[in-house]
């Protein structure tokens, strides 16, 4: 921007200098391009072995070449079949039944939860929030012993009911918090407007404010799946071999000898677990990457 | 830079939820080994530490 000064009758005019534009190399664009490479390698490279393995002759397990050899699906025939005992269809079938369960659930109490907490004004709300912060910071691991143990007296250990409702109570907490920040986030006057047109406070949250709080339900949903496909610890103690997720399941995988780990059978199963969740993901990272920044930037 | 009370006393609040839960955690495990004819020091000990916490901190909220 130009700007004038005068001095007496003297009237100088100066301009700032156009930005320096060096000599061709932008340090500062190659070092953020090469942060960038560095922590995409970082996170993909797992992912990428797994795969190129996953595609590996049984036979070249351990071959370190960095790009696919000895090209085969045995692996995925493998992962399918019941030959020897892995049942990974039907544990794919328990995962979504488990995951649809526990993110339906926890996404109906949830957005209720953090409408009241987000539109409300009660005396300890702030509170209420804490707790479900702390009830999401308990190690799942204290809880094992005694869900395994309360489970058994009731007869629930590998029931379905089981592992949902454990999951509902990891999930719950993350619905809670996004919703929460994504509510608050509404315009007050929407949902005044809607009372004005004679809408009930329960019209106004379902036809005005349940549309719009669309991307953060989404989010959320996504985000409590992902969890509840993920979950290990407690599936391991708590399911049976019907009910087993895919975590589980993989995990108990065996290979055609007395102690042969399958590695190549198990990384063609990781694959095909982790394909839902890519999926899911590509289809709906604007929404995700929406619902995740709502809340962070106030006024 | 001072921070604005009133988002001072909603972290404090979310801080006291938060300890809060970890001392009634604490409460319960206590109870449990009591029930149960457990060893109760260590478990005592912890929910004394939480409850420490936990009425320090509702204390500096009654004075902000």
């Amino acid at each position: 921007m130009a700007s004038v000064t005068t001095t007496g009758s003297e009237i100088q005019t100066s301009t700032p200098a156009p930005p320096h534009r060096g000599s061709g190399v932008r340090w500062g664009a190659i070092g953020s391009y090469a942060g960038i490479a560095a922590i995409v390698i970082w996170c993909l490279a797992p992912f990428y072995w797994m795969v190129v393995t996953a595609f590996r002759d049984v036979g070249y397990t351990f071959d370190t070449t960095p790009w696919p050899t000895h090209v085969t699906l045995d692996n995925f025939r493998t992962a399918f079949s019941t030959d020897l005992g892995n049942h990974l269809a039907r544990a794919l079938v328990n995962s979504v039944i488990i995951g649809i369960c526990t993110t339906a659930i926890a996404l109906i109490v949830g957005v209720f939860a953090a409408y009241a907490l987000s539109r409300l004004q009660f005396r300890g709300k702030f509170i209420v929030l804490g707790v479900v912060l702390g009830a999401s910071m308990f190690p799942g691991v204290a809880l094992l012993t005694p869900l395994f143990q309360l489970f058994t007296n009731i007869h629930w250990i590998g029931t379905y009911q089981a592992l949902i409702i454990p999951d509902i109570s990891f999930a719950l907490p993350l619905t809670v918090y996004t919703l929460t920040a994504f509510f608050a986030e509404m315009p007050w006057e929407l949902e005044q407007a809607a009372k004005i047109d004679g809408c009930t406070p329960g019209q106004a949250f379902r036809l005005v404010l349940l549309p719009l709080a669309a991307p953060g339900l989404f989010t959320t949903a996504i985000l409590a799946f992902i969890s509840s496909w993920n979950e290990y610890l407690l599936a391991s103690e708590l399911s049976n071999d019907s009910t087993q997720p895919v975590t589980v399941a993989i995990a108990g995988f065996t290979g055609a000898q007395p102690h042969q780990e399958p590695y190549t059978t198990v990384m063609a199963a990781g694959t095909i677990v982790t394909i839902p969740l890519v999926i899911m993901v590509l289809l709906f990272q604007r929404r995700i990457v929406a619902g995740l920044t709502a809340g962070g930037v106030k006024g | 830079m001072a921070m604005n009370p009133r988002a001072r006393n909603q972290r404090l609040e979310m801080v006291i939820g938060i300890i809060g839960f970890f001392a009634v955690a604490a409460l319960v495990n206590v109870v449990a080994s009591l029930v149960q004819g457990k060893p109760v020091l260590m478990p005592m000990v912890v929910l004394v530490a939480f409850t420490a916490l936990l009425g320090y901190a509702v204390r500096v909220r009654r004075r902000s």
